[in-house]
């Protein structure tokens, strides 16, 4: 009897196929990107993190302005580094402050081969200084080929400084024309507003020789400096990587990606509606460079939900909650579905309602869940789109402590405590995906919004629970940045 | 094909793997189905819904143990699972009841059927703890976190079960003797 087996109807495996097909079908794509979502975020948001930083590095030399001085200081290096390594980073900077340059006379390039001799008669014809590099201390140890990249190079550095310097022409042009024509006051006020440095930066790479020349570029830098522009304070690697605090408050939704009960399977069918409830915390964040922030903090989530299509009664304790705790060891509160209680009094001794007493069943009762966790969270923001309204896209990963549980059941008229979940993890995960909205009120001072979707893995120490949390949370708070 | 490649390929949902897993341990589940379940056309049910769940959750089984082990204990928990949706329609917490008289249930003399069909009449919570303990070796204890009922509940409904069967096998023998 115990090996009994007895072969079932030749229809049987038709059925449990359509029933296959059928779940086949109901399986959703989404829930299953959404759990890993967090973590497919964070690996490329690292590898976002490692190009940017190779990036950053690369554009300190890139997208520095390019002036004619620079480009042939940078071509004067290239060859003094081949001429030997030797060169110093002190002779360097002494070099880009342009003094010594225009001191030394450039000699190598034969006028008729060299595009950058024509260049350099250009701008010399247009009251510019010299600008060439210094070979003259040994121009014979270039070879042809060393000549060829130089050349290059320069071809490309006086092309550009053509462009500025006709620019630059042209500016002065205007200028001169607007103080021939404004009255005698207007034109003291010139010379005020453009010789003002604005940075060392600029007055150290100015091409010019002249006086006019030098105000033009100044003129062009307070146009494109100002201090007051959003990315202004974060042109210096230093300044960009500021820290940033942001106490966080804001309602949490909770529910679970595939129904079900944490509580007992039983009610795995009933309906059920997540909590909203209130979390907390505070978030500090270092900017890594303009576009990415990597966070962290400590968040008290507090989550919950509640299950509805229920009768409570008392009863002894082997009738309890599976997942329950109870406070009590003797009569216990229990739940049971709704309608499986029979109407009136039960006088069969046999019956197992008679050892169970019906609670009041006015209203809708409930069975809530509530579960409050310690949130360590550590997330990369990755900023989409800048500017007073900011949106950037947020990933990561959260350490969930769990603080306390507590199982209740309410009614229209009573609340009553059951006892704390026994089937939680004490540790759990979850993986963040979402977006930051920060609003700037004024300069290190935002106000921003979080929407954030937060899929829990292993919140459960009993696997069989077929329960698969997630939160829906929208924090909202304040950001300071130091 | 072997079992490890047949698991290998429902793991992978591949259909003919599937059905093939079906027709070799079909017979199986079912006869545990039936010892299970009050009825025939429950039995059905309660093993398509096992089968389901095996295909379900093929790829939690990590090779430890037997598979046939296995697939057996996920059908006795998707009946238990059942049983304790509407366990409060069932029995009342027994006075422990010492399961004193010994019942043999090979009795050779008594077909197979109507042996399970005797079972299948009894009370649920009776038919489940006798099924698990008698005829498929749990203790008391593991019945008791299965069902969710205590240990002592278990041994109390065991006796009852056999005290009812008993006196089923002797009706059925007096029968027979007036035949």
């Amino acid at each position: 009897m115990g090996q009994f087996s007895q072969k079932p109807g030749p229809e049987m495996w038709t059925r449990i196929e359509e029933a296959l097909d059928k779940q086949d079908t109901r399986r959703v794509i989404i829930p299953i990107w959404y759990r890993y979502a967090g973590v497919a975020a964070v690996a490329l948001l690292l590898v976002t993190l490692t190009f940017n930083q190779a990036i950053s590095n690369s554009t300190t030399v890139v997208i520095a302005p390019v002036t004619p001085a620079q480009t042939q200081d940078e071509a004067r290096k290239t060859e003094s580094s081949d001429r030997s390594n030797t060169t110093s980073i002190a002779s360097e900077s002494k070099e880009q402050e342009g003094g010594p340059t225009r001191n030394e006379s450039p000699t190598i390039q034969n006028p008729k081969k060299s595009p950058q001799a024509t260049t350099q008669r250009a701008l010399a014809s247009q009251g510019a200084s010299p600008l060439s590099p210094t070979h003259d201390k040994d121009p014979l140890s270039h070879g042809e080929q060393h000549m060829d990249q130089v050349m290059a190079r320069n071809i490309t550095g006086s092309v550009e400084a053509i462009a500025l310097e006709k620019d630059a022409v042209s500016k002065l042009e205007s200028i001169s024309e607007a103080i021939a024509d404004a009255p005698a006051d207007a034109i003291a006020l010139v010379p005020v507003s453009i010789s003002e440095p604005k940075t060392p930066e600029i007055q150290t790479t100015t091409p010019f020789d002249t006086q006019e020349t030098t105000s033009v570029a100044l003129v062009e830098a307070s146009l494109t400096l100002d201090p007051e522009s959003p990315g202004m304070d974060e042109v210096s690697p230093g300044a960009s990587r500021g820290l940033i605090v942001a106490p966080m408050a804001g309602p949490v939704y909770y529910s679970s990606l595939n129904g079900g009960s944490s509580i007992d399977p039983f009610l795995n069918d009933n309906p059920q509606n997540g909590d909203v409830s209130f979390s907390y915390g505070v978030q500090v964040a270092l900017k890594w460079n303009e576009k990415l922030t990597l966070r962290t903090g400590i968040h008290n989530i507090n989550v919950g939900y509640a299950t509805q299509g229920i009768e409570i009664a008392t009863g002894p304790a082997s009738f309890g909650l599976s997942a329950v705790n109870y406070n009590s060891n003797n009569m216990v509160i229990s739940v049971f579905d709704k309608g499986t209680f029979p109407p009136g009094p039960i006088n069969d001794p046999t019956n197992a309602f008679g050892q169970l007493s019906l609670k009041s069943s006015s209203g809708t009762p409930e069975l809530r869940a509530s579960i409050s966790y310690f949130e360590i969270p550590l997330e990369a923001q990755y900023q989409l789109i800048e500017g007073k309204i900011s949106l950037s896209l947020i990933s990561g990963l959260s350490g969930l402590f769990l603080n306390n549980s507590e199982v209740s059941v309410s009614d229209n008229e009573n609340r009553y405590v059951l006892g704390e979940l026994n089937n939680l993890s004490a540790f759990s995960v979850s993986t963040n995906l979402g977006f930051g909205i920060d609003y700037k009120v004024f300069s290190g001072f935002f106000l921003k919004v979080e929407p954030t979707f937060k899929y829990q893995i292993g919140a459960y120490s009993d696997s069989s629970i077929d329960f698969s949390p997630y939160q829906l949370g929208v924090m909202s708070g304040l950001r300071f940045k130091f | 094909m072997t079992l490890d490649k047949l698991i290998a390929d429902c793991q992978k949902n591949d259909r003919k793997a599937q059905e093939a897993l079906y027709h070799k341990y079909a017979s199986i589940l079912f006869g545990l189905c039936l010892k299970y379940s009050p009825n025939r056309v429950e039995a059905e049910d309660n093993l398509q819904d096992a089968f389901i769940t095996i295909f379900g959750r093929i790829g939690q089984y990590t090779g430890k143990g037997s598979f046939e082990g296995w697939i057996k204990r996920v059908t006795v928990n998707t009946v238990l699972q059942k049983y304790r949706k509407k366990r409060v329609l069932t029995l009342p917490e027994d006075d422990i009841l010492e399961a004193a008289e010994e019942f043999t249930e090979d009795e050779p003399s008594l077909p197979l059927s109507f042996l399970l069909s005797i079972i299948q009449e009894l009370p649920e919570r009776y038919r489940l703890v006798f099924n698990l303990y008698v005829l498929d070796g749990y203790t008391h204890k593991e019945i008791g976190e299965l069902m969710g009922i205590s240990d002592g509940t278990s041994k109390s409904n065991l006796a009852r079960a056999r005290i009812l069967l008993r006196s089923k096998i002797e009706a059925h023998h007096k029968a027979a003797d007036n035949n």
